[in-house]
């Protein structure tokens, strides 16, 4: 008894520090987000509801639109597209992220009067020689034969796959591959147009 | 064959600021503090008393601020309880939080125990509200007999020996998270967090070596000539192993002369040239391990202006060197491409909450903590009695 009134100050620092941890651990216990952790085993330790929220977000807030979204009303181009090597590619890479394009189309459907706005076409002029980035940037919707588009994927850096279909390109922008092809014009932007399209890629 | 420089874009922006130099500085500075009153306490190093008190209420001062340059870097500060709230069993990072509290847990209990009965004293004779803060410090219990205060000792002790694996865990933990990088190079070393941890002593020591004769200076009275030959050359001792172990990291990595080394010798040769070869080992590392050893001289505690002059030289020294190290590693393992083939520059952030300025604010505000602390509690045991 003497020992524990000699020494209180340490039992009331003790429970203290118990009362501490307890309250941290109920407080902690509150806060835990619901469903956190429910798909632990499949997908790891986050909130399992934000899946289900997601997918109710509104159309236009999510960026990234997928390609059967588009094949919907653009059909001929899915088949276009269907035996080409560029299945793979995203309608996206090539014509921006289309989110607008998608409302508004969607919202046109069964209405006469509706108008879409047409594709802005960036070539080397328009945009005051924009880069391929700002381009992307500004517009929702694009449709461009500028070869720079091309290249993003298909030019031969340091560090790609050996076997990736890609072509070597010179400083100055004389490349290896339209010399070799023969191409009339390849310095205009649109050289790739010459013997390849934008869809069915394969010359 | 001459390679084209190539990185990748992920690697063109160094994401990581100062601030994170900083974080591993100021937790180094936490662990080395309190290894030097640990010397007092358990290793029962009479010649250290006199900043035994300093040595803890530093640790403090800088652990208190320890997390501030990690919420300066992070974008969503307010989501910083996260990572207790819902911590992830297999991140590195999650474990900060615990460690970091049972580390200030043990710091503050042992501080609370040292200076308890200074505490309970002025609760007593003090009215009013300044009586009453102490009191409320006292937690309502003014006991401070002689059994009490020898269980005082005892806690004080055991504290002591729990602190020091915990704060070796906290700063070897610091390591671990740069040592367990992979893909970097740079960073990925089993040594990472040893080296850490000697650096971090070093630091604490020589921050302790400047704020004792600074403090000494300020209030007029001399420092204890051999306490501060004590810190010296236990000041050079974990310089020795820091620097061994530093240099060992170095020497295997050219000496394996893996794929990687390539662009590590381009990295230390070239673009850390000024930073790690000047400033971290010629003028931080060589010149204090040439210096110090003037601490062994038999006679030194008699010749008190050169050991001052010569350990203040030193320990300037050697902070400049722990923090260029801090730099060298978290910058420098940004700065090379992990294509292995190019570089990349170092974006200071002049202009953001990340910016050096701010990072020289950071540093001084432990500094003030300590000596509002100093304004509190006795940190001087002479003046106790
Ligand atoms: C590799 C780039 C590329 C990809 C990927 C691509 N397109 Fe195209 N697209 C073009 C180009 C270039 C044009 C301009 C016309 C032309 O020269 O073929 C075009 C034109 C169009 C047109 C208007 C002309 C037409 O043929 O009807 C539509 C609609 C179209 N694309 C839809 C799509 C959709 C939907 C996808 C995804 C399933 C897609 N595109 C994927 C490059 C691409
Ligand atoms: C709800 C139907 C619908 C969806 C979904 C849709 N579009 Fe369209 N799209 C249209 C209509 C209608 C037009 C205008 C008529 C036309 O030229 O075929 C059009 C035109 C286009 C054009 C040519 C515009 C021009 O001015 O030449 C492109 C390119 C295009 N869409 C790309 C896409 C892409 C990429 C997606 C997917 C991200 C997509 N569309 C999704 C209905 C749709
Ligand atoms: C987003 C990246 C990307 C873009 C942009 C892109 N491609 Fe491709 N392209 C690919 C991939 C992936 C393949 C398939 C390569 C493989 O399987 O090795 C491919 C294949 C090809 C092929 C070989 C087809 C065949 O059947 O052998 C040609 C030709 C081609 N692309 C031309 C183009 C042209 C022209 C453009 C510009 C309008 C373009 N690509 C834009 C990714 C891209
Ligand atoms: C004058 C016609 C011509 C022009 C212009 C041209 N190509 Fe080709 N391209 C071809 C032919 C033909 C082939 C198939 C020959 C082969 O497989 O070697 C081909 C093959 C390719 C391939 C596949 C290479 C491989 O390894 O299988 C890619 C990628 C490609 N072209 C991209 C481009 C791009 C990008 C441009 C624009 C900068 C372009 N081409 C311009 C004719 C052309």
């Amino acid at each position: 008894m003497k020992f524990i009134w000699e020494t209180l100050h340490l039992w009331i620092l003790l429970t203290l520090i118990i009362a501490g941890g307890v309250g941290f651990v109920f407080v902690q216990q509150q806060l835990v987000p619901e469903t956190y952790g429910d798909l632990q085993g499949r997908y790891g330790p986050y909130r399992a509801a934000a899946l289900d929220e997601l997918k109710l977000q509104p159309e236009g807030s999510i960026r990234f639109i997928a390609d059967n979204v588009c094949h919907e009303c653009h059909e001929s181009v899915h088949e276009e597209r269907a035996e080409a090597k560029h299945i793979t590619v995203s309608c996206v890479h090539c014509h921006g992220h289309a989110t607008e394009h998608v409302q508004l189309a969607k919202a046109a459907v069964g209405n006469e009067n509706a108008v879409i706005p047409v594709a802005h076409i960036w070539d080397d002029e328009s945009d005051g020689n924009a880069t391929m980035a700002a381009a992307f940037a500004k517009h929702d919707l694009l449709t461009t034969e500028h070869k720079t588009v091309c290249l993003s994927c298909h030019e031969r850096v340091v560090g790609m796959p050996e076997d990736f279909q890609s072509i070597i390109t010179v400083v100055g922008h004389v490349d290896n591959h339209l010399e070799e092809q023969g191409a009339d014009e390849p310095l205009a932007f649109n050289t790739c147009f010459e013997c390849h399209s934008g869809h069915d890629t394969a010359p | 064959m001459e390679e084209v420089p190539f990185i990748f874009p992920s690697d063109e922006h160094t994401a990581w600021s100062i601030m994170i130099v900083l974080y591993p500085y100021i937790t180094g500075l936490v662990a080395g503090a309190f290894v030097v009153s640990a010397l007092y306490h358990v290793f029962h190093k009479e010649e250290l008393k006199p900043v035994a008190r300093l040595a803890l209420v530093t640790s403090f001062c800088f652990a208190a601020f320890a997390t501030v340059p990690l919420l300066l870097h992070l974008h969503h500060p307010e989501r910083c309880f996260q990572v207790m709230i819902t911590p992830s069993t297999t991140s590195a990072i999650a474990g900060f939080g615990f460690i970091y509290n049972a580390y200030m847990l043990i710091l503050v209990v042992e501080i609370w125990l040292v200076f308890r009965p200074t505490i309970a004293y002025r609760a007593k004779s003090h009215d009013g509200i300044v009586g009453m803060i102490y009191w409320c410090l006292a937690l309502g219990c003014t006991n401070i007999s002689e059994r009490a205060k020898a269980v005082d000792d005892w806690m004080i002790k055991a504290l002591s020996v729990i602190g020091i694996p915990v704060a070796c865990v906290l700063h070897g933990y610091v390591g671990f998270l740069f040592g367990a990088v992979k893909a970097n190079p740079w960073w990925s070393t089993a040594l990472m967090p040893i080296i850490f941890l000697m650096s971090a002593i070093v630091s604490g020591i020589a921050a302790l070596i400047l704020l004792y004769l600074f403090i000494s200076k300020r209030r007029g009275v001399a420092a204890d000539p051999k306490c501060v030959a004590s810190m010296a050359r236990y000041l050079w001792l974990f310089l020795v192993m820091a620097v061994t172990l530093e240099g060992m990291e170095i020497l295997h990595m050219a000496y394996e002369a893996g794929s990687e080394w390539e662009v590590l010798h381009e990295l230390i040769t070239v673009h850390l040239f000024t930073s790690y070869i000047v400033i971290q080992v010629l003028i931080g590392s060589l010149i204090p391990l040439l210096l110090l050893p003037v601490a062994f001289l038999p006679k030194i505690a008699t010749k008190p202006k050169l050991l001052y002059t010569v350990s203040g030289i030193a320990s300037v020294l050697i902070l400049i060197q722990v923090f260029a190290m801090r730099w060298n590693v978290v910058m420098g393992g940004q700065m090379f491409s992990k294509s292995f083939r190019g570089f990349t520059e170092i974006d200071l952030h002049w202009y953001t909450r990340e910016s050096p300025y701010v990072a020289a604010v950071v540093m001084v505000l432990p500094l003030i903590a300590l000596w509002v602390a100093s304004k509190l509690l006795p940190l001087w045991q002479e003046s106790e009695a």
